[in-house]
């Protein structure tokens, strides 16, 4: 019975696959749409798994956010506490006492497990990083529209393994699979600033990223906006064109929700 | 000293069984060809990822080594019954007990042996690899997985006296299966139901196998601190117990059964 399982086990993804790109190269010429999501791509993936690949996505993003925090998945969120922030992510912290722990005798089966699986709050190292690479890999992989996938993977790439050009590459497909989204576009950007000193294409990213925010309505893309508009600013700045700053200046000040006067500020203090 | 022959006899006969019907080559090819192109992945160009495949690799060896250890100890007596071999055994002068031992102990034996040698190649794989290798977290992830693979041939010898080979692997199965992935959050859902129900689910947190218990993955992987050995013991001792009671209960149905 086993040597049947894996003779299926072969058979089912070669025979997916092989369908697979018969379907897209014959109905990508087409121009057939899939899925409203996914594009004109003409995968069978697409076809038959729709927004499973979404949520394959996001357990693959999981996966990654998991081997960041020590392999484990409830790590607890206290990423915005100073107490986390101040931690040295490159050891592992001494295992944390669970809260309201029953006592032994009343629950020796969870103290024994408390006992045995690892409970610490931790954070990988710069020299670890590439471990979590391939959940990135297989999160963009699974769903091309995983914003969340593409930002982190390019970060980590850009920030811990030194590997900005492959940062850029990888955004570039987002972009392109997402030609509308404004915060990849400000991941390049940022990229192309702080690692390649490219100012000018830089600032044509930031541009690209402000246009494409003014098509955005929610409350988070209008956070994307005024950072697109702050690194406008200080590129203007940079380069001496007090013009353009002004200019930009004038759209923070009157584009910008009162919420967000922070930046605004700050564009203002640069001058 | 007779009994403790027979017993051995009967250990003899699974383990051969086991390596004749060459159920671990096809498990170790296919072991080997869903690793072998992951070994090679270079995920956007950056080489050193070894944590993923190790994941993998171990995920494969739980999934192998309790599929083979359950389907091999449901199938013990349903298929002497049906073969009919069960009647020269039940005519040599050994109870009943010490044949069920003997059958049980064999299955249990192979397994460890299936274990031991998928272990042993992770364990090679990784010291060829890589310059650190937590030998202590090896041990004791062996250890307990070991006493995994002690419960659950218990249970799953028990469940073959009550149903069917395809029935018995179904529900033990899922019980296995269930304990391991949301054992620990009974109590929490204990909590959210009204009395009757919630004594139920707290029944069943204390008499069902804690499975979940034994699995040392993420400290293997993550390159964790081992934990102290006392603790290990205590869990091996748990699934010894638990395995011994689940005998003691199938010896009885089948000093009982009518064959």
């Amino acid at each position: 019975m086993l040597l049947r399982l894996s003779i299926l086990a072969l058979l089912i993804p070669g025979f997916f696959y092989s369908t697979s790109l018969l379907i897209a190269t014959r109905s990508a010429s087409c121009g057939y749409s899939v899925h409203p999501q996914q594009g004109k791509t003409g995968n069978l993936l697409d076809i038959i798994a729709g927004d499973t690949r979404t949520i394959i996505g996001v357990a693959l993003l999981e996966k990654a956010d998991a081997y960041y925090h020590g392999g484990l998945a409830d790590h607890g969120d206290c990423s915005v506490t100073t107490a986390c922030e101040e931690h040295d992510h490159d050891h592992h912290h001494e295992e944390a006492q669970p809260a309201n722990k029953p006592s032994a005798w009343r629950d020796p089966w969870r103290t024994l497990n408390d006992q045995l699986q690892a409970q610490a709050h931790i954070h990988l190292d710069r020299e670890g990083a590439e471990e979590i690479l391939p959940w990135y890999w297989a999160a963009c992989e699974a769903s091309p529209h995983n914003i969340q996938a593409f930002e982190a993977a390019a970060y980590i790439l850009a920030n811990m393994t030194e590997k900005p050009q492959e940062a850029l590459t990888l955004l570039d497909r987002g972009i392109q699979n997402n030609p509308y989204n404004v915060t990849l576009e400000i991941s390049r950007a940022e990229i192309l600033m702080k690692h390649f000193n490219d100012f000018k294409k830089a600032e044509m990213a930031f541009l690209a990223a402000y246009q494409k925010s003014l098509h955005e309505q929610a409350p988070k893309d209008d956070l994307e906006k005024a950072k697109a508009l702050f690194y406008l600013g200080h590129l203007a700045k940079q380069r001496h064109d007090l013009a353009a700053l002004k200019e930009w200046q004038r759209i923070a000040r009157e584009t910008m929700s009162p919420d967000l006067a922070s930046i605004r500020t700050l564009l203002e203090i640069k001058e | 000293m007779h009994t403790l022959r027979q017993i051995s006899a009967l250990m003899r006969l699974s383990l051969f069984d086991l390596y004749r019907r060459k159920d671990l080559v096809v498990v170790a090819l296919l072991a080997v060809v869903l690793l072998v192109p992951l070994s090679f992945a270079t995920p956007f160009g950056v080489k050193g990822a070894s944590r993923y495949l190790n994941e993998i690799a171990l995920l494969l060896v739980w999934i192998f080594v309790l599929v083979i250890s359950m389907t091999r100890t449901a199938r013990i007596i349903p298929t002497e019954v049906e073969s009919r071999t069960i009647y020269p055994l039940l005519a040599k002068p050994a109870s009943r007990t010490v044949i069920l031992f003997g059958r049980y102990a064999g299955v249990l034996l192979a397994s460890l042996s299936v274990l031991f040698l998928f272990y042993f190649l992770y364990a090679l794989i990784n010291n060829l690899k890589s310059a650190f290798f937590p030998w202590e977290v090896f041990l004791q992830a062996f250890f307990l997985h070991a006493g995994f693979i002690i419960l659950v041939t218990s249970l799953a010898l028990l469940g073959s006296l009550y149903f069917n080979p395809d029935a018995n692997l179904s529900v033990m199965g899922i019980l296995v299966v269930s304990m391991f992935l949301y054992g620990q959050q009974l109590p929490a859902l204990a909590a959210e139901h009204a009395l009757p129900i919630r004594t139920l689910i707290h029944t069943f947190y204390w008499l069902a196998p804690h499975c979940e218990l034994f699995d040392m993955r993420t400290r293997l992987i993550h390159h964790w601190p081992a934990v102290p050995w006392s603790v290990c013991c205590m869990a091996f001792l748990y699934a010894l117990i638990y395995a011994a009671l689940c005998f003691w209960a199938a010896a009885g149905l089948f000093n009982r059964k009518k064959i």
